[in-house]
């Protein structure tokens, strides 16, 4: 606050300040709009009439205000379908996530804990180096989980980073009710369900949005994994589909000039369907934004404090 | 001394069983790392074998180092290892200087509500996965109703719609814009952080010898951000041959492999859509080896630069 005021009164001195500060505020300015511009276009799309957005038309408002685009998405089966694949997941990958990563790092906070190097070691190894794309689809396939549900969750069920982060979190809470409950007779697992995890709430809604992001987001082990189960589709990889079927026509037009490119565009997905799933895509995100915002600063922050 | 054996197990029983539930604790996480980590590395196998699927990864028959020769003359080997080098480099070289650029100017922003009101804008496309960002740049460029040929159009500096997704010259522009407008406002938030932690007497102390703001930026600013630039810097080297999979391959089609393909995205299309399992494997081998070396290299460096610094 102190430095804020300073800062106002050396720009009441200097004209190179002020000047600054002008060119300075249009640029951010510039800048938000270059962020929302997207974000907007695809609003505007998903609200339009198929017919009023087809060809250099540039609108900053539907011409006229309809919902038919998402009338259609809420009525076809594939895309409400895909939509509660990726709830479920969201949720379930989710809880799967913080109860294993709370988990092991309780454990890890325990220093006395034999053996406890060697199987941090075991945990964190992964980080650095991992098979790659081909021996995890061929694991997958040994372990039968092509098209199966379980691999949206299983894997992404444990992370190292978050694991450390919760740790750190663990370390700093008081020793002494643990002990106190400890000589009352709880056990380890009262211990902890009943007396860390509440106490922990802020780094566990931190790991749960992150996740909760992640899952949401994921489309890679769809298109790998279960590509072939419609009832397993995501709504992410339905919108990758889509696209997909937009840059399919320009292999037929091989991209030698755009100009050629037009005429062969061959789009089944009209505009606004397509604009109306973006923004059911995008919406949940939207949603939980604000706690994001409050929580991931944070969680950088704890992430930069060493494991 | 046996004595002491004796009694050194003997604590480690005891250890071990007062242990017993934290060990319970962790066998989810161990259980999954082993299913998920380590198993799909007896895959890597494949690499030196003659891989048929119905003769499983044990049964097929060893080749040696064939897969290796075959892809060191692969001259689209050296096509995707270039794209990679140059997307990574590029990538590097245009959003390093525009981070700390848009934090300093980020932090001369005097009025606090516009300040956070900015900030919340520009954190928001780090929270999109590719696909909708793809999608976005897609509908965005499209040469019939996308906004930026409509504008260029009505401008007069094109006559007829480009189709921009197609060129493949233009992928590597397109690729560096979207990356800035998806992690900008996410990036600076270290930066920022690091600028929070200077000593405001100090700026007292120069505005009062005279100093104006940007002589305050230059002399007080930046270098307070340089330990974190070195770290930021280095762990950006570590991960030079790894461009990820998904901004190239939301954003690349047919049109524009030539330019666009890296080695993941060679990867994906050799062994998912070709099933030329062992061949791809052995490239993503190379390219694993690789950067493991790299972050291990990175690493050193970010710990001679700065001595508190560990990612371990």
């Amino acid at each position: 606050m102190a430095r804020e005021k300073e800062n106002k009164m050396k720009m009441k001195q200097s004209v190179g300040s002020r000047v600054f500060d002008i060119c300075n505020t249009i640029f951010m300015i510039a800048f938000c709009i270059t962020i929302i511009l997207p974000f907007w276009d695809v609003v505007v799309r998903s609200f339009s009439r198929a017919q009023d957005i087809s060809y250099m038309h540039i609108n900053l408002f539907p011409k006229v205000w309809t919902l038919d685009a998402y009338k259609y998405c809420f009525q076809d089966n594939e895309i409400i379908t895909a939509f509660a694949v990726s709830v479920l997941r969201t949720i379930v990958g989710t809880v799967i996530h913080v109860i294993v990563c709370c988990m092991a790092a309780y454990s890890l906070t325990r220093t006395e804990m034999p053996f406890r190097r060697v199987i941090t070691a075991i945990l964190l190894i992964p980080m650095f180096f991992s098979a790659g794309m081909i021996p995890a689809y061929l694991n997958m396939k040994r372990l039968g989980l092509l098209n199966n549900f379980l691999v949206y969750v299983l894997p992404t069920g444990f992370s190292i980073y978050n694991t450390i982060i919760i740790r750190n979190y663990f370390f700093s809470i008081d020793k002494g009710m643990e002990e106190a409950a400890s000589i009352d007779g709880a056990s380890q697992v009262r211990i902890f369900a009943s007396i860390i995890m509440p106490l922990s709430k802020p780094v566990i809604a931190t790991v749960a949005l992150w996740q909760m992001v992640g899952q949401w987001n994921a489309w890679f082990d769809n298109m790998v994994y279960c590509r072939r189960s419609a009832n397993l589709t995501t709504l992410q990889y339905l919108l990758r589909r889509m696209l997909d079927s937009l840059t399919a026509s320009t292999s037929t037009a091989t991209g030698a000039s755009g100009v050629e490119a037009i005429g062969t565009m061959v789009d089944t997905n009209p505009d606004t369907i397509k604009a109306a799933t973006t923004i059911l895509v995008v919406l949940p995100i939207v949603i939980v934004y604000p706690f994001l915002q409050k929580y991931f600063v944070q969680g950088i922050m704890v992430g930069a404090v060493k494991g | 001394m046996g004595k002491t054996m004796t009694s050194g197990t003997g604590n480690l029983k005891k250890d071990l069983k007062k242990h017993l539930p934290f060990y319970i604790f962790l066998l989810p996480a161990i259980i999954l790392v082993i299913l998920f980590c380590y198993m799909p590395m007896e895959g890597l196998m494949i690499a030196f074998k003659d891989y048929r699927m119905a003769r499983g990864i044990e049964g097929s028959d060893w080749v040696g180092l064939k897969h290796f020769q075959a892809l060191f003359t692969d001259p689209n080997f050296y096509r995707v290892l270039g794209n990679t080098l140059k997307i990574s480099i590029f990538t590097l070289l245009t959003t390093f200087p525009i981070t700390i650029i848009f934090t300093l100017l980020v932090n001369e922003i005097l009025n606090s509500r516009f300040k956070s009101v900015v900030q919340t804008i520009t954190y928001m496309p780090h929270f999109l996965s590719w696909v909708v960002v793809g999608t976005f740049v897609y509908q965005l460029l499209s040469p019939t109703g996308g906004v930026v040929n409509a504008i260029l159009i009505r401008m007069g500096v094109l006559d007829k719609p480009i189709y921009f997704m197609a060129q493949k010259d233009m992928f590597l522009p397109i690729y560096l814009i979207t990356n800035l407008w998806k992690s900008t406002g996410y990036s600076i938030v270290i930066y920022l952080a690091t600028i929070s932690g200077i000593d405001t007497s100090m700026y007292e102390a120069a505005s009062i010898d005279g100093a104006n703001r940007f002589h305050r930026v230059l002399h007080i600013t930046l270098p307070a951000m340089f330990p974190t630039m070195c770290t930021m810097l280095i762990l950006n080297i570590g991960s030079l041959i790894s461009v990820g999979f998904d901004p190239v391959f939301n954003l690349y089609n047919d049109a524009t492999y030539q330019t666009a393909d890296v080695i993941s995205t060679y990867v994906y299309r050799k062994g998912m859509v070709e099933s030329r399992y062992d061949f791809s494997t052995a490239i993503g081998l190379f390219q694993n080896v690789v950067s493991l070396a790299l972050v291990i290299i990175a690493n050193w460096f970010a710990r001679k630069a700065n001595p508190e610094y560990k990612i371990i």
